[in-house]
This record gives structure tokens, C-alpha cells and sequence, in this order.
């Protein structure tokens, strides 16, 4: 033998004692360590090690087939029970599939949902290079400002500018609809966006000035199974365009849809404004950012290149520091909260809020499941005793029970599937979004949940794995082994921590919930109840607008009749100029409505200096202005009766009157100054006052004279209530979401609780006997079963109050006008809370302080 | 009996047990394998067999010196049991049976 001592090569004496640790200690080691060193000394260190190393190989399959054939034999043994235990303690199994299904349930509806809203504009196939310019708090831009770009900077690839306008009266023979999704653009929208063509040639397209593109929805709506190119329709019963080309319909999933797309430049032409102004902004300009450019860099280049013609227009003297700003198109759905937003966008907090609520809750119901087989496992402590003395290792039952638990979690994602299938129009209707869940088109996602499932078993288990594995078989099998004190006091943390998430959703559901009921309750400053509105377009409404106003007042039912340009919760049309009379001389941004003689009276605003508008003063008719409380603050006029002002567009008039705050907008944002002009034939609404009685054939008296005098203006009407909550669209939808979910996480809570209540009623069924037998009340032991858990549910309270009330105070700031946080909403869901455990918890306390002693005690 | 027969490579390990007498652990078992057979196998394969053989019955073990050329190990050494023996005597017989009156291949 050799003198010096050789080492095998150390990675397989690990690998195989790693591997294979039944073989790795002495034999086959040291055989091949003995067979080792003969040949180190027979034919050299380098054959030795290659030896071995292929001894290592060649043993790998012949250890590999040996130690699975006992590992299958194992694993029949764990399914087996497991399928035993499962039928045997159906009711169990079933509270547990239960509580973990409903959780995976509200789970996969909210990540549907947020995925939708993740998505949004991303199908663009240069999504993430298309950007819009906006003005601080604003999303319209100047008319010229798209040309300079292109032309002026570097970064910009392509530009486009837009007008929406919707409520375009679109006509086709004798088809008249209202579009909604109306737009003038650039021809280069259809290179910057992806939407693909049907018929016609995207980038030619617009190219003609009175070419029009549609959706194919919409061509579907006009010309049915006629083939829609070249045919001519009528835009406002005044201007044709001829049907240059066909889109398919733009998905759900974008902040910017359009069913019908005009020549931009012809909008200029048509309304012989100037289309290099600077002065107006109601255009929306997008951009293609070349590739590889910084966009920051390239949003500093913009306000400085534009600075001359913009400040000489807008009077402003001294340079901003930044006047035009750019935001990513595809943040601009859930970060982008401008004024003259294209539609209602969500919010990036309501998003993460509801994930957050995703997670609490599949996390309750991980708890639950935690709770539950842990008090279980008082009744398996006689298996893992066994096992563990025929010679179970303590990985091996770990595996076993963590296996269990995420059958158990596969099981209960199968069973959410199909609810989710169930209850997805619900919840469709709740967040009013059109999701599905379909496995072909998306496999990623049920990949994506069979990981969840796994997770949550693996997650779920490892607590109840961990304990059950640990018991020393001694004393479960010893007989001593009943009540852990240490398994009940985790136990307890998860109830606490189950009930404080359950009771911060509460919280959460009712102060959204008060919140809206201040919303919809408030003194706005206006009426809101027995007004119908109507929008209308076309000329053939304003031409006769004297007569329908007759007409309609004819109808008993009907009160009073107004037009006005916008409905007074939602006034954005917004003006910036000097003042005359002001101590100041920098121009102050206004809002202004165009209104006839009735609107005021009609929506109950109240005048608190000067007069209403009025057919008595024959002067009003050349021009007149109310204004608001605010802007005659913000004005610093003393007197502003007699004071002369002029409208946006040069007309001149008087003020009349001031009238009484009231709120314009939403009840976001504060009350901003803002003037009212009298001008009875330049209206996009009818607002109709009514009596609360026959509201149906009101409706239909109304349709016949607007179909009489206007029959090209499709009829449509909206009661102005509601179109005022609509505003509130974002809310109302947390605020149904919060509702939901809190109950869900109250019914798995409860699941929970129940299960425990039962078993914690098991496992005293000897005391409770020995205790009746003493003379213990059956409301003593009521008492005693339901204090355990009434204790920390009590503790939930003080946990969770204080974080609800940060949250909901932070939410409340979105909120100008907003209530004061109120205990009573804290009360009500302690309260809540504690009944409701309570009640779960009382049916088997009830039941087992009520057993009779004998039944328990007739072993001993 | 209705006993399934050993495998001819169980009864080449149980033979070569037997043989060695005390001095029966792996790398003599394998060496021995090699000279009666010709075939040297993984150490790997022996031991699944031997240790089979070891779960059958057939075979007990124990474990004997630590040695330092065996890496500080110690040598598992194999007996044959009496069931050992039983299979090796009912393989012989039977073959013995089937080959009687055989002639050619002697």
C-alpha cells in the first residue's frame, strides 16, 4: 500500500451519503473506497478517481429504481390514509375544501380583475413608446402644438391629435344613432396605434378630408351585411363622409376606443377655427417616441420650444418652469387622474387595495386551514405515533401531511374554478367589466393558479406538518397526550389575526358605504331628484327648440323645461383671462356653463346678489353673466352686479347676478369659480322637470315631440340622479368590492371559528361532563366554551381599528368634501364581528354544554 | 413448493457468500463475481442485490473493523441464512432436473 493516503474523490462520498444515506455510511462507500485505493496503487491516482466516478454513475440508476420502488409503496400507504381521513371526517374536509375554496374563489376573481386592469392599452404593439402630452391637472393641448413637435423635436417619431366628441348624430338612410365614441384625428393615428383594418388602407385612410373609418361594430349598426365602403354618411344632418376604410373593434381593455374616426383638419375647416392656434386646448396629442430616446429629456425640450407663441397667447409674461408635461399611454388608465380625461380612468390605489384584499383573504383562509387540522391533529396523534415507532423519520411525515394539505389545496382550487365560472356575470356586473376565464386562450393563468394551490397547500400545511411530525410517540401513544397549551395559544394568534383582517374589511365596506351616502345625500347646491336629461345633437333640434320647449310644457306632468351646454355636476369647459376690475393683472382660470332663462330656477340654485337671468330685461338677450360666490372671491370684486365680462369666445355681456356655491364638479375636487352664460340656442342638453307621478308616460310624451320636431335625434333620456352618482362610478365600485369581500372574509372566518368551537368542545368533553356532574350551569360552560374565542376576537378589534382608521382617513383625502371618520362605523364592525362569532361559536358550545354527563363520563 | 426460483444472478451472490465464508463483504463478493464469471459489476448493483437478497431473507449482515483503507468504514459482512441455503438446494435441483439426459451441451 501506499504511504501516502489517498481521498476518493470527495463530491461522490458527499453525493452518495447525501442521495442515499442508508447506503452511504459504511458498505458500498467503503467498498468502493477499498477497491479505490487497490487501484491507486495497481494503475494510478488518475484510473482510481475515474474509476469511481464511474462506479458513482453506473450505482445511480440501480439506487435511484430501489429507493423509489419503497417510496411508491410509501405513497400508496400516505393516499390511502389520506382518502381514509378525508372520508372519515367528511364534515371536516368539507369545512376545510370549503373555507380554502371560497378564498381561492375571491382570489382568482380579484387577480382576474386586476390583471384586466393591468392590461390596459398594452396590446398596442408600441405600447410602451406612445406617450400623450398633457398640461398640468389637464388632458387637452393646443391645436398647433402637434406639428411643432414633430418638427422641432428630435425624439418625436410620429405625432397625432385628436377631438373627441361625443354624442355625434351619425346618420344613414333612416338610421340615426348618437355616437359616443367619435373622433377627429390625424391619419397618423392609425401608425402609431395597432388597430387593424378590415378594408381600406390604414395609412391613406384619412387622407381625404371627408373620409370617414369606422369600427366594425358600428359599420355593423349602419349598413348591417351591406358592404359599408364608399358609402356615404351624414355627420349632424349637415356634413357627409364617405366610408374610407373599417377597423376591427378596439378590446375593452383600452383607455382610448374609437368607433368612428373623421379627418382632423376637416373639423378646422368646418368650424373656421384656426388649426395653428395656440389659444384653445381640446385636442389630445399622442406621440411615438423614437426608439431608445429618454423620454424625460425629451419632456424638457417642449415647454421651452413652444414658450413664445404660448405665453404671447396666453398673456403669461415671465417664463414657467415647465408648462407641458408627457405621460406613457400605458400608465394613463390607472396613474393618469386629469380634468378632460376621454373616460372615467381607474386608480393604481384601488388596484392595489384590491390585490392587498386578494391576498388577506386567500391568506384568512390558509389560516384557517392551519386552525383547523391543527386542532385535528390531536385525533392523528396515534398515527404519527405508530409510524414514527415502525420507524418513520420526521421528513418523511412532513412530506406526508404537507402532501395532504396540498391535495386538499388542489381540491379546493377545482372547486373555486367552477364557482369562479359560477359566480364570474356577478361579478362581471360588480366591477362592470366583461372578464372570462377560459383555459385555451390562457393557459398561463392556470399555471398560474395551480402554483397558487400548491403554494397555498405547501403554505397552509407547514404549520400542521410541522407540529403533527414533532409529537414524540411516547406520549401520544402513552395515552397522557389530550391538550396542548402551546398548540392552542398559536391558534388563538391566528383567530386574532383572522378576526382583525375581518374586521378592518368591515370598517372599510361601511366607511366607503357612509361615504357615498354623504355623497348622495349632501347639499350639492342643486336639485337632483325628478330631472330627466336629454341629450341632443343635430341642428334640427336647436332650429326648433322654442317649439319643443312649448310642446313639452303642454304635458301636465312636466314642470319646466332648460337647455344648458353642460348639466351642472359636471361642468369642464374652462377659460383663462384677465378680468377687467381685478387688483391684480395675471388671467384666472374660470369654468363657464351656456345656459338658457330657466336653467337656474329649474335646478333650484339659489341667487344671492343681484337677479336671476330674465326675459323682463330685454338687454340679458345681447349678453349676460352670472358667477359664482367663488369667483367673485377669487376676483376680489367688491361689486360685481353691472360689472361687464366676456365669454370665451369674444362675446360680451354684463354681470347680473351671483349666484350661490354649488358643487361643479365631483366631490374630489374643491369648488372653483365659474360663470354662467345666457345663451339659449347653444345647448348639448335638455334637462326636463317632473312630476313623480305617470314617470312613464312622461318619457313617452317627451320621445313623440322630440320625435316630431327632431325625428334624425335618436331619443335618449337619463334621469339626472343618476347620471350624478355616475360620477361616482370608482367608488361605488370599492366601495361594492369592499362589501363583498368582507363578507367572504367573515363566512371563511366563521368556517374557521366553527371548527375550532367543535373540536375545543371535543376535547373537553370529559370536563364539561365532570362539570355538569359538579353542578356547572349550561350557561357556565356556554360561557366557559365561547370565552376562548370571544377574547380574541374582542383583541382583533383594538388591532385592527387603528389601521382602518389610517387607511380610510387616506382615503378620504381623495375626497374635498368628505365625512368625518365616525366611531360608530368601528362600533358596528366589532360589534358585527363579535356576534357573529359568537353565534358560530354558541351552536356547539350550546350543543355540548347541554350533553348529557352520562354519554361523557360513562367510560371511567 | 410454489416459491418463485432465485434469479441466475441472486444464486452467482449467494454461491459467492457462501464460498467466502467469513469473509464475505462487498469487495471480495465482487472479486469473486469477477473470477468465476468473468463479469465485473457496479458496486452499485451489488449492493441493491445484496441487499435485497438481505430483505428476502436469504442473507443476514454485520457490520465488522473499520479500516483505514476503507476510508475509516466499516466492512458489512454477509452470511448466508438457512433459507439461504434452502434456495441455492431447490435452484440446483431443479436445474439438475432440467438438464437431465442432456448430453450436447456438457
Amino acid at each position: 500500500m501506499n504511504k501516502k493516503y489517498h481521498r476518493p474523490p470527495r463530491i461522490v462520498t458527499w453525493l452518495i451519503g447525501q442521495m442515499f444515506p442508508d447506503r452511504g455510511g459504511c458498505s458500498v462507500l467503503g467498498d468502493m473506497t477499498e477497491t479505490y485505493h487497490a487501484l491507486v496503487g495497481d494503475r494510478g491516482i488518475f484510473w482510481a478517481r475515474l474509476w469511481f466516478w464511474g462506479q458513482f454513475l453506473k450505482a445511480l440508476p440501480h439506487f435511484l429504481i430501489d429507493e423509489s420502488r419503497w417510496r411508491i409503496h410509501m405513497l400508496k400507504n400516505y393516499l390511502m390514509v389520506a382518502f381514509r381521513n378525508l372520508m372519515k371526517n367528511s364534515a371536516y374536509s368539507y369545512l376545510n375544501i370549503l373555507g380554502l375554496g371560497v378564498g381561492m374563489t375571491a382570489f382568482i376573481l380579484i387577480s382576474l380583475y386586476v390583471r384586466y386592469e393591468l392590461s390596459f392599452d398594452t396590446y398596442h404593439e408600441n405600447a410602451d413608446r406612445i406617450y400623450r402630452v398633457i398640461r398640468e391637472g389637464r388632458a387637452f393641448t393646443p391645436a398647433a402644438l402637434g406639428p411643432d413637435l414633430k418638427e422641432k423635436i428630435l425624439e418625436v417619431e410620429t405625432v397625432t391629435r385628436m377631438i373627441r366628441q361625443s354624442k355625434t348624430l351619425i346618420s344613414y338612410e333612416q338610421k340615426h344613432f348618437l355616437e359616443e365614441e367619435f373622433y377627429w384625428a390625424d391619419p397618423e393615428t392609425f401608425d402609431i396605434f395597432s388597430i387593424p383594418f378590415i378594408s381600406g388602407d390604414p395609412g391613406t385612410a384619412l387622407i381625404d378630408p371627408s373620409a370617414i373609418v369606422l369600427s366594425r361594430r358600428t359599420a355593423k349598426k349602419y349598413f348591417e351585411n351591406e358592404d359599408p365602403m364608399g358609402k356615404t354618411l351624414t355627420v349632424s344632418e349637415r356634413y357627409e363622409f364617405k366610408v374610407a376604410g373599417v377597423f376591427g373593434d378596439m378590446p375593452g381593455n383600452s383607455h382610448l376606443v374609437m368607433d368612428a374616426v373623421v379627418p382632423y383638419e376637416t373639423y378646422f375647416k368646418i368650424t373656421n377655427n384656426d388649426i395653428n392656434g395656440w389659444r384653445s386646448n381640446f385636442s389630445y396629442t399622442y406621440f411615438l417616441l423614437r426608439e431608445g430616446a429618454d423620454p424625460r429629456i425629451m419632456e424638457n425640450k417642449i415647454s421651452p420650444l413652444i414658450e413664445t407663441p404660448l405665453y404671447r397667447v396666453a398673456g403669461i409674461n415671465e417664463p414657467q418652469p415647465k408648462y407641458f408635461f408627457i405621460q406613457p399611454m400605458i400608465k394613463i388608465h390607472l396613474h393618469s387622474q386629469l380634468m378632460q380625461e376621454i373616460g372615467p380612468n381607474n386608480n393604481i390605489k384601488y388596484i392595489m387595495l384590491f390585490s392587498s384584499v386578494a391576498f388577506l383573504i386567500l391568506f384568512i383562509a390558509c389560516i384557517n386551514y392551519m386552525n383547523l387540522a391543527t386542532a385535528r391533529s390531536l385525533r392523528r396523534g396515534k398515527e404519527v405515533g405508530m409510524r414514527k415507532v415502525v420507524g418513520a423519520k420526521k421528513g418523511q411525515l412532513i412530506a406526508q401531511f404537507l402532501g395532504e394539505s396540498a391535495t386538499m389545496a388542489v381540491m379546493a382550487m377545482v372547486f373555486s374554478i367552477a364557482m369562479v365560472l359560477g359566480v364570474l356575470p356577478a361579478f362581471n356586473g360588480l366591477v362592470e367589466r366583461q372578464l372570462s376565464l377560459n383555459p385555451i386562450q390562457d393557459p398561463q393563468f392556470f399555471v398560474g393558479l395551480v402554483v397558487i394551490a400548491l403554494f397555498v397547500g405547501l403554505f397552509a400545511g407547514s404549520y400542521p406538518a410541522m407540529r403533527l411530525s414533532g409529537f414524540r410517540p411516547v406520549s401520544v401513544l402513552g395515552g397522557a397526550f389530550t391538550r396542548s397549551a402551546t398548540g392552542s395559544s398559536l391558534r388563538n394568534v391566528l383567530v386574532l389575526v383572522q378576526f382583525s383582517i375581518t374586521i378592518f374589511l368591515i370598517v372599510c365596506a361601511l366607511t366607503v358605504r357612509d361615504q357615498l351616502k354623504f355623497i348622495k345625500t349632501v347639499d350639492v347646491g342643486y336639485s337632483k331628484e325628478q330631472i330627466v336629461t336629454l341629450p341632443v345633437r343635430g341642428r334640427s333640434v336647436r332650429q326648433n327648440i322654442q317649439s319643443i320647449k312649448t310642446e313639452l310644457l303642454k304635458c301636465p306632468d312636466i314642470t319646466a323645461v332648460s337647455t344648458s351646454a353642460r348639466l351642472p355636476n359636471d361642468i369642464d369647459t374652462f377659460t383663462s383671462r384677465n378680468w377687467t376690475g381685478r387688483k391684480l393683472e395675471e388671467p384666472i382660470g374660470i369654468f363657464y356653463n351656456t345656459v338658457d332663462y330657466d336653467f337656474v330656477e329649474l335646478y333650484g340654485m339659489q341667487i344671492v346678489q343681484g337677479r336671476n337671468f330674465s326675459r323682463d330685461f330685454p338687454s340679458d338677450e345681447k349678453g349676460a353673466f352670472l358667477v359664482n360666490e367663488t369667483a367673485v372671491k377669487v376676483a376680489e370684486w367688491e361689486s360685481p352686479i353691472g360689472r361687464k365680462f366676456v365669454h370665451f369666445n369674444g362675446q360680451k355681456g354684463e354681470i347680473v347676478g351671483v349666484i350661490k356655491d354649488f358643487h361643479l364638479r365631483s366631490l374630489h375636487s374643491p369648488i372653483d369659480p365659474l360663470y354662467v352664460y345666457l345663451n339659449p340656442s347653444s345647448f348639448s342638453n335638455i334637462s326636463v322637470k317632473i312630476k313623480s307621478s305617470n314617470i312613464p308616460e312622461t318619457i313617452e310624451y317627451m320621445e313623440g315631440v322630440m320625435k316630431k320636431f327632431a325625428p334624425s335625434n335618436p331619443f335618449s333620456y337619463s334621469f339626472f340622479d343618476e347620471v350624478f352618482e355616475r360620477a361616482y362610478f370608482t367608488e361605488q365600485r370599492v366601495g361594492r368590492v369592499f362589501g363583498a369581500f368582507a363578507i367572504l372574509a367573515i363566512f371563511i372566518a366563521c368556517l374557521g371559528l366553527f371548527g375550532l368551537s367543535v373540536f375545543a368542545a371535543e376535547q373537553r368533553t370529559k370536563e364539561i361532563g365532570i362539570r355538569k356532574v359538579l353542578g356547572a350551569s349550561v350557561a357556565r360552560i356556554f360561557l366557559l366554551l365561547s370565552k376562548e374565542f370571544i377574547k380574541w376576537v374582542l383583541l382583533a378589534n383594538f388591532i385592527a381599528w387603528p389601521i382602518a382608521y389610517f387607511m380610510m382617513n387616506k382615503w378620504l383625502e381623495n375626497f374635498a368634501y368628505r365625512i368625518q371618520l365616525s366611531f360608530v362605523a368601528f362600533l358596528i364592525s366589532g360589534g358585527a364581528a363579535l356576534l357573529i362569532a359568537y353565534l358560530t361559536v354558541s351552536y356547539h358550545s350550546i350543543k355540548s354544554a347541554r350533553a348529557n354527563p352520562i354519554t361523557s363520563l360513562r367510560y371511567e | 413448493m410454489a416459491t418463485k426460483f432465485i434469479s441466475r444472478s441472486e444464486e452467482f451472490l449467494l454461491l459467492a457468500v457462501w464460498r467466502l465464508k467469513e469473509n464475505a463483504y462487498g469487495v471480495t463478493i465482487r472479486e469473486q463475481i469477477r473470477e468465476e464469471t468473468g463479469k465485473t459489476w457496479a458496486y452499485g448493483a451489488l449492493f441493491v442485490m445484496l441487499s435485497r437478497l438481505e430483505k428476502k431473507g436469504y442473507l443476514t449482515s454485520h457490520f465488522a473493523d473499520p479500516s483505514s483503507e476503507r476510508g475509516g468504514k466499516s466492512k458489512r459482512i454477509f452470511k448466508l441464512t438457512p433459507q439461504g441455503v434452502n434456495a441455492l438446494k431447490e435452484v440446483r435441483k431443479a436445474q439438475e432436473s432440467v438438464w437431465s439426459g442432456i448430453e450436447e451441451f456438457s
